[in-house]
């Protein structure tokens, strides 16, 4: 019946895998009705933390599943590496902060993009991030 | 059954029952701990058209859609009812010939005394009617949100939206996407938001309207606001909201002006110095 | 992969660049290269970027926008970025990057116009008052 299945994890190492990822992201918020603005922002938060992962985090995974409970439906995704960690979440998650010298608006900017945001990171071991967007 | 004692329970018994079976609007029955009929009245016959020796020993996701038993909707009403004690619920439900209804429902999980689930009681309504008047009011709000915000086209390239009434957050998000999709719909260099209708603006609203105008200058459209009233003005500032980016205007006919301005459109002046349109 | 290219095509004294769905970070860093070669070899007194195409701007193609503009504006030639759609301008609002200092219009054709205009006003800074309407005059209400 629907094209997406409930969930999809996906390695992510390149920017082939990026733009995969935005694809993945859209078709799921298709799948879901979201409307075309939250689309777009849920595919453009997927955006920037896939590319925080390959970017700052030396790769890793991308998950997203379709939640349906009883009164809300909505769309989870998480992002995990293995990479560094961030050292000073904080820091990090400030407008225009970054190690590399590009905006610095991936963390916070993402975050205003969606439901729900959460960040774990511990340096030297990895960072995880969980979006969700309801419809 | 002889002696006074068990008389008197039995009684209680019988008039639990006679509540039960005459109970017109709710439909109460008993299901097992993983969710099989135990029990049926009639106005769960009444409801879903069921007889008991039809549904007893069958599982509860019988009169739940076939999306709803995809997303485990009974496994999760259980569990819940199993974790806090009690669910509290609404949904779609088929009946048996097919056809749905809207069914209120609240289940309590059953524990003996040490705690250990014995089963659920489920207690519905059929609110059938009630979601529908909910449905045809919350069309209409639509409705009238979508025509309470109108979009005209004042001159080739100029939008104006006259907005009349309150202003809340879900209204200014929905006159944020109709501004911007007029804009690229009629090509619109311009577009006048006029708000001279609207009786207040808090700092949500307020901070709609920012974005919006800067939305509409990343499409490469300028917006100007029109018709902010006294009371709005000072609310604004003192709610620190600065406008200082934002193109202001008193009157619609002024923005016209401006608008016209930014769009190189001279107009021919009479001797008094007053432009014709 | 490193034959992609993105086209870039002369228009007049313009240059266009149509950028499609599912750009990668690599072909936006070799458009930038390119377009500023193309750029100096042309002389071309501006740029347009198209992004109509485009589903999506996130912070790294919002910000290679920018980069693009300023690059060109230290050559003299302006950068248009047209054809923005709502959604995305919602989006780039909401995360906060607004890309100050970059001209848009809403498609092409009003971007050459806005180029046009910010030529002749370049030209003629002595003559202020009556330039006249650029507007494509089709104003049916006039
Ligand atoms: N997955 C990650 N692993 C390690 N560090 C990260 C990760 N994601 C973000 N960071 C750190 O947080 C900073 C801010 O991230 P972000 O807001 O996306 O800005 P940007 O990517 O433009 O630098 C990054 O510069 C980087 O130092
Ligand atoms: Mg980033």
């Amino acid at each position: 019946m629907s094209p997406t299945s409930k969930q999809s994890t996906m390695a992510a190492q390149t920017e082939a895998d990026l733009v995969s990822a935005r694809h993945l992201a859209r078709s799921y918020a298709k799948d879901l009705g979201l409307g075309l603005v939250d689309e777009t922002k849920l595919v453009t938060a997927v955006s920037e933390l896939t590319r925080n992962l390959i970017v700052h985090g030396g790769g890793g995974s991308v998950f997203i599943e379709r939640i349906d409970e009883v009164s809300r439906h909505g769309i989870r995704a998480v992002f995990e590496d293995h990479g560094p960690g961030i050292a000073n979440i904080n820091l990090a998650m400030m407008d225009g902060h970054s190690s590399t010298k590009s905006l610095g608006l991936g963390l916070p900017g993402s975050k205003r993009l969606v439901s729900e945001f959460q960040i774990d990171s511990e340096a030297g071991k990895g960072t995880r991030v969980t979006i969700t967007k309801w419809k | 059954m002889t002696d006074s004692k068990s008389a008197t329970a039995s009684s209680f018994e019988q008039r639990y029952q006679v509540l039960v079976d005459q109970s017109l609007d709710l439909a109460i029955y008993f299901l097992t701990p993983t969710g099989y009929v135990e029990t049926w009245n009639a106005a769960a016959e009444r409801f879903k058209q069921y007889k008991a020796d039809e549904v007893i020993g069958k599982h509860l996701s019988m009169f739940y859609t076939r999306e709803d038993q995809q997303k485990k909707v009974v496994e999760y009403e259980l569990d819940e009812a199993k974790r806090a004690g009690r669910y509290e619920g609404a949904g779609w439900r088929v009946r048996k010939d097919g056809t749905k209804f809207w069914a209120e429902v609240i289940i309590c999980s059953l524990k003996d005394r040490h705690g250990n689930l014995t089963g659920f009681v489920k207690i519905a309504r059929d609110a059938t009617e009630k979601r529908e008047q909910l449905d045809i009011i919350e069309r209409q709000k639509q409705e009238l949100i979508e025509l309470s915000t109108p979009v005209i086209q004042l001159w080739n390239g100029i939008l104006a939206l006259p907005i009349v009434g309150t202003l809340d957050s879900q209204r200014s998000q929905i006159v944020m996407e109709k501004l911007l999709s007029a804009i690229v719909a009629n090509d619109a260099s311009v577009a006048i938001l006029d708000i001279s209708g609207v009786p207040t603006v808090d700092t949500m609203v307020a901070q709609h309207l920012m974005k919006t105008m800067e939305a509409a200058k990343l499409m490469g459209a300028e917006c100007i606001i029109s018709g902010i009233r006294p009371e709005i003005a000072q609310t604004m500032v003192h709610l620190g909201v600065d406008l200082g980016s934002i193109k202001t205007k008193s009157t619609m006919s002024r923005a016209l002006e401006e608008a016209l301005d930014i769009l190189h459109i001279k107009l021919a002046t009479n001797g008094e110095g007053k432009k014709h349109l | 992969m490193s034959a992609e290219h993105i086209p870039i095509i002369k228009m007049d004294e313009f240059l266009l660049v149509t950028i499609q769905e599912g750009i990668h970070d690599r072909l936006a860093i070799t458009l930038q290269e390119e377009l500023t070669a193309k750029v100096a070899s042309t002389g071309a007194r501006g740029v347009l970027l198209d992004i109509s195409g485009l589903d999506m701007v996130d912070s790294f193609l919002g910000r290679l926008l920018s980069t693009i503009a300023s690059i060109t504006r230290i050559m003299d030639a302006e950068t248009v970025v047209v054809g923005m759609q709502p959604a995305i301008a919602i989006t780039l609002v909401e995360m906060g990057l607004s890309m100050p200092g970059v001209l848009t219009a809403l498609n092409v054709d009003k971007g050459m116009t806005l180029l046009r205009r910010r030529l002749s006003q370049a030209k003629e800074v002595t003559c202020v008052p009556d330039i006249k309407a650029i507007h494509d005059g089709s104003s049916d209400r006039g």
